[in-house]
């Protein structure tokens, strides 16, 4: 019996170890408070963001980014005798625990909602937000257009204008596409296509791979016997950096670029001091300091400041999609919207163009997509990103 | 002494064996003869410890043995050779006899070398075959491996379980005499379950007769093998 | 013939790592008779706990066995607090249960390590090499070296020590086992113990080519379990030519046909196998049938 009881006691140490480890890990601090003053006084927008699961690597800054616009708002004070309030529930990279927590921030009333951190999330809440007629603002790349709908990321294709502006430069007219077979991966090659016609670039091969495969490096060899001039991939984390480094080591020497799925320091560390030729489309808020000066350039740095004192560290692109969905919120609000259907007319309408940290809006024109002068394609230089004209 | 008292096993919510009681003395072979499904086998495997009785008490020289597993049950001194053999085909005849000595391996590696020799001499048809793979021996051959390799431990007690079942006569004999071998010049209790009657008899000191879970006779040799109702019963001789 | 040769190479490489995974299934089911599905987390863990010692500043040499231990621990806490719970229970419960421990390990290991891929320095530095115009990298040759290391310390291992034979045994014929003396449930944990090593080992030296993600374990498990298949279940070098087969194949496929459809053909193959030869393609004359 003794024998037995020893390999239980063993048994749980190594359990209680793992537990330990994990508690170790950063805290989830929810947020969101509830219930305070009369319906009237206060105007509230709901998030759904990942602050916990897999995608809270991109969605841990946006929590963050809320946390210090409500520290904003509260300290500029009411406006027009309005409290705002930024309602956040962490939905846990979960698309079913979205939908739920989706139908708690409608009970709540909410006049705006933005959310996802992930694309596929935000299609799956989306429909609710449009049953409710409530201006949703989009975090993430979605396919769908609808009256209610406003995205504050850059889709696809407009993601794909610095590349092929870059690619025009160069004077670059072959290219190989190379894509993870994922959600994300495959988005990209249909909205390039029309671009790339557009420009007289030719697509001379196409092949895709598993985001968490081990290797690419047949992929790579069967597109470098059609002689491609530049390689384009789609693919996030791990596989994008795999790719880049099996092309590193077959010894390329043309360009490789990626998408802004690789632009954050996972990418960064996986290429790390051989990443020669490697580019990637990024926002220019991880290039400030080398921007020649412009009205965007000290939009950018007000916001990346306010940032880093509140958290030290450095935002990116995902808390910049959060940072223009508020903004515009806030600004509906400032001429006196309070309602859903007054909001969703001022955005629609009156709002205009305005330069967000993520580029320039204009719901009018377009509520697929702001502009592309938020991104740049960009070079690594000393295991960092270099902002190229 | 071997000492079995009151035993009584279920399987599921059937009881198998009622209230047995028997023993075994030193330097005795005993016999546990009964038709096919008198649980001769569940008793067997009880004592061993692959089955939990729910009531009673086995002793082996003052040890009590009842209620422990099957693997501390061998380290105890009690061995079982079971029905159909069961050696293990992939293992040549050498590590199937080797194992059998896992209770005490690490201790002496010069005791395991010796216990060896001493099963080739037992068994000398198990020399040619040391190297083979016990897939490949005949059934005879394997029940020697099987008891060979349950006496490597030096056991107080062998329990065979129908060692004869699907051998030849000649080769029955064969294993008989090794039993009273064992006895002899080893010392080893033996416990002789069988549905062979007369193969049973012929080297049984005592017997007991079993007949759904009970004992309902017992005596030396002389007496079972004398008696009519055994005779008519299991051996097919007509009285009267 | 250039890419024939690349296709090759790249074929062995990546097989070679299939083949390191389906060493350690074949060890827990040699044993045991359960298919281990948290196999591929056992290289996660590996790999990751690595990571972190790296980061704590012990130099590599000594953070491998170290890590090693750590996942070996481990994969005794799985089998004592799931596995031996549960060892009465049918063969499709217990892979259940493994499926489930998978699950548990993998959310542990994004918890603790967060979902960016985290690189681990190689023993050697790595370079890559050419060979005939085709590409290698220096690590892929070491997993080479150390799958046939792996195969000849398991032979020994299995077949001539005693314990090794206890083990086999145990799996072979559990009740007989025990009326040896064996203690099955005790084999069944070494067993466990066993493969959450050579999980680790297979993680460490995989993770310097692909660096370690907490999704590492799943795709890399699946391909070692088709290996195992390919192998014959009970091989372990079997196991081994199981995972060159399929890397190869997998490399040929996308190479010489579609690089969409490389799954697609890898399981068609594994579905032929299993209809013609589900004893596996190298059969080994052990006197032992599947």
């Amino acid at each position: 019996m003794k024998q037995m009881l020893k390999g239980k006691v063993i048994a749980l140490l190594s359990l209680a170890f793992l537990l330990i480890m994990a508690g170790c890990a950063e805290e989830n601090v929810a947020s969101g408070e509830k219930g305070e003053s009369s319906q009237d006084d206060v105007i509230k927008m709901g998030l759904l963001l990942a602050e916990t699961g897999p995608a809270s690597t991109l969605g841990a800054s946006q929590v963050k980014t809320v946390k210090l616009l409500q520290k904003q708002l509260d300290e500029a004070g009411p406006i027009n005798g309005k409290t705002i309030k930024l309602i956040q529930y962490d939905y846990e990279t979960d698309d079913t625990k979205a939908v739920v927590a989706m139908d708690k921030l409608l009970s709540e009333g909410v006049v705006a909602i933005n959310a996802a951190t992930q694309s596929s999330t935000t299609t799956a809440v989306m429909p609710k937000a449009i049953e409710a007629k409530i201006p949703f603002l989009a975090g993430a790349p979605i396919d769908v257009e609808n009256e209610y709908v406003y995205s504050t990321v850059h889709s696809p294709r407009v993601i794909a204008m610095p590349i092929v502006d870059y690619l025009n430069k160069q004077g670059i007219k072959k290219v190989a596409w190379l894509n993870a077979a994922d959600g994300f991966g495959v988005t990209g090659l249909p909205a390039f296509k029309e671009l790339a016609k557009e420009n007289g670039i030719e697509i001379v091969a196409h092949e895709e791979f598993d985001a968490t495969a081990t290797d690419m490096t047949i992929q790579l060899t069967k597109v470098r016997s059609k002689d491609p001039e530049a390689i384009i991939v789609w693919s996030r984390t791990p596989g994008a950096g795999i790719i880049a480094r099996n092309f590193k080591a077959l010894g390329f020497d043309i360009p490789m670029i990626q998408s802004t799925a690789a632009a954050n320091e996972g990418f960064l560390e996986q290429v790390k001091d051989d990443n020669e030729n490697i580019f990637v489309v990024g926002s220019k808020l991880s290039v400030l300091d080398q921007l020649p000066d412009s009205e965007q350039k000290e939009l950018l740095k007000e916001f990346k400041e306010a940032y880093e004192q509140e958290f030290g560290e450095e935002p990116d692109l995902f808390a910049a999609h959060v940072v223009d969905g508020v903004y515009a919120f806030v600004e509906a609000v400032k001429a006196g919207n309070t309602t859903a259907e007054e909001i969703h007319q001022y955005l629609a309408n009156d709002l205009g163009a305005f330069l967000g940290v993520t580029g320039t809006y204009n719901f009018s024109e377009s509520r697929i997509s702001p502009e592309p002068d938020g991104i740049s394609v960009l070079a690594i230089e000393n295991n960092t990103w270099k902002y190229i004209e | 002494m071997f000492d079995v008292q009151n035993l009584s096993t279920r399987i599921g919510k059937i009881q198998i064996l009622h209230a047995l009681d028997f023993h075994v003395n030193k330097g005795e072979i005993v016999s546990i003869i009964g038709a096919n499904g008198a649980g001769k086998s569940t008793l067997l495997h009880t004592l061993a410890g692959i089955y939990s009785p729910f009531e009673g008490k086995v002793t082996l020289q003052d040890d009590t043995i009842s209620g422990l597993p099957a693997y501390k049950v061998v380290g105890k001194g009690l061995r079982l050779v079971p029905e159909g053999r069961q050696i293990f085909p992939g293992h040549t005849v050498k590590e199937n006899l080797t194992l059998g000595i896992y209770s005490k391996y690490y201790k002496d590696r010069k005791y395991v070398e010796e216990n060896l020799e001493r099963m080739l001499e037992l068994f000398p048809g198990l020399k040619k075959h040391y190297q083979n793979l016990g897939g490949n021996l005949s059934g005879g051959e394997q029940q020697m491996l099987a008891i060979g390799r349950a006496l490597m431990s030096d056991p107080k007690i062998i329990l065979l379980d129908e060692p004869s079942m699907g051998l030849a006569p000649k080769i029955v004999n064969e294993i008989l005499e090794i039993l009273i071998r064992i006895k002899e010049e080893m010392g080893t209790m033996v416990v002789l379950v069988e549905q062979n009657v007369k193969a049973a008899l012929k080297v049984a000191d005592r017997a007991y007769v079993m007949d759904q879970g009970r004992f309902i006779m017992n005596g030396t040799n002389k007496e079972i093998s004398s008696n009519p109702e055994v005779r008519s019963a299991y051996l097919g001789i007509k009285v009267g | 013939m250039d890419l024939f040769l690349q296709y090759l190479i790249t074929g062995l490489t990546v097989g070679s790592i299939y083949a390191l995974l389906a060493v350690g299934f074949v060890t827990i089911y040699n044993v045991t008779g359960v298919l281990n599905l948290a196999q591929g987390e056992f290289a996660m863990i590996g790999a990751l706990s690595c990571v972190t010692l790296v980061n704590l500043g012990i130099p590599i040499l000594g953070a491998i066995p170290l890590a090693i231990l750590i996942t070996a621990i481990i994969g005794f806490g799985v089998e004592r607090l799931a596995i031996y719970p549960a060892r009465n229970a049918t063969p499709i419960i217990l892979v259940v249960i493994t499926l489930g421990v998978s699950i548990f390990l993998k959310g542990m290991g994004l918890i603790i390590w967060g979902s960016s891929p985290k690189s681990l320095p190689p023993i050697v530095e790595s370079r890559s090499i050419q060979f005939f115009g085709a590409v290698i990298n220096s690590q892929s040759i070491w997993i080479f070296i150390l799958l046939f290391v792996l195969l000849i310390l398991l032979y020994w291992f299995f077949d001539k020590t005693f314990i090794g034979s206890a083990l086999r045994a145990s799996e072979k014929n559990p009740h007989a086992a025990s009326l040896m003396g064996i203690n099955t449930s005790t084999m069944s944990t070494i067993a466990f113990t066993i493969a959450a090593a050579l999980g680790a080992i297979a993680g460490v030296m995989i993770a310097p080519l692909t660096d370690a993600t907490y999704e590492m374990g799943f795709f890399i498990g699946i391909k070692g379990f088709v290996a195992m298949i390919f192998g014959g279940m009970h091989s372990v070098p079997g196991a081994v030519a199981g995972g060159l087969l399929l890397g190869v194949i997998e490399a040929f496929s996308g190479g010489y046909i579609s690089t969409y459809y490389t799954d697609a053909l890898a399981f068609g193959f594994l579905l032929l196998v299993l209809f013609f030869r589900p004893q596996g393609l190298f059969m080994r004359a052990t006197g032992e049938r599947v």
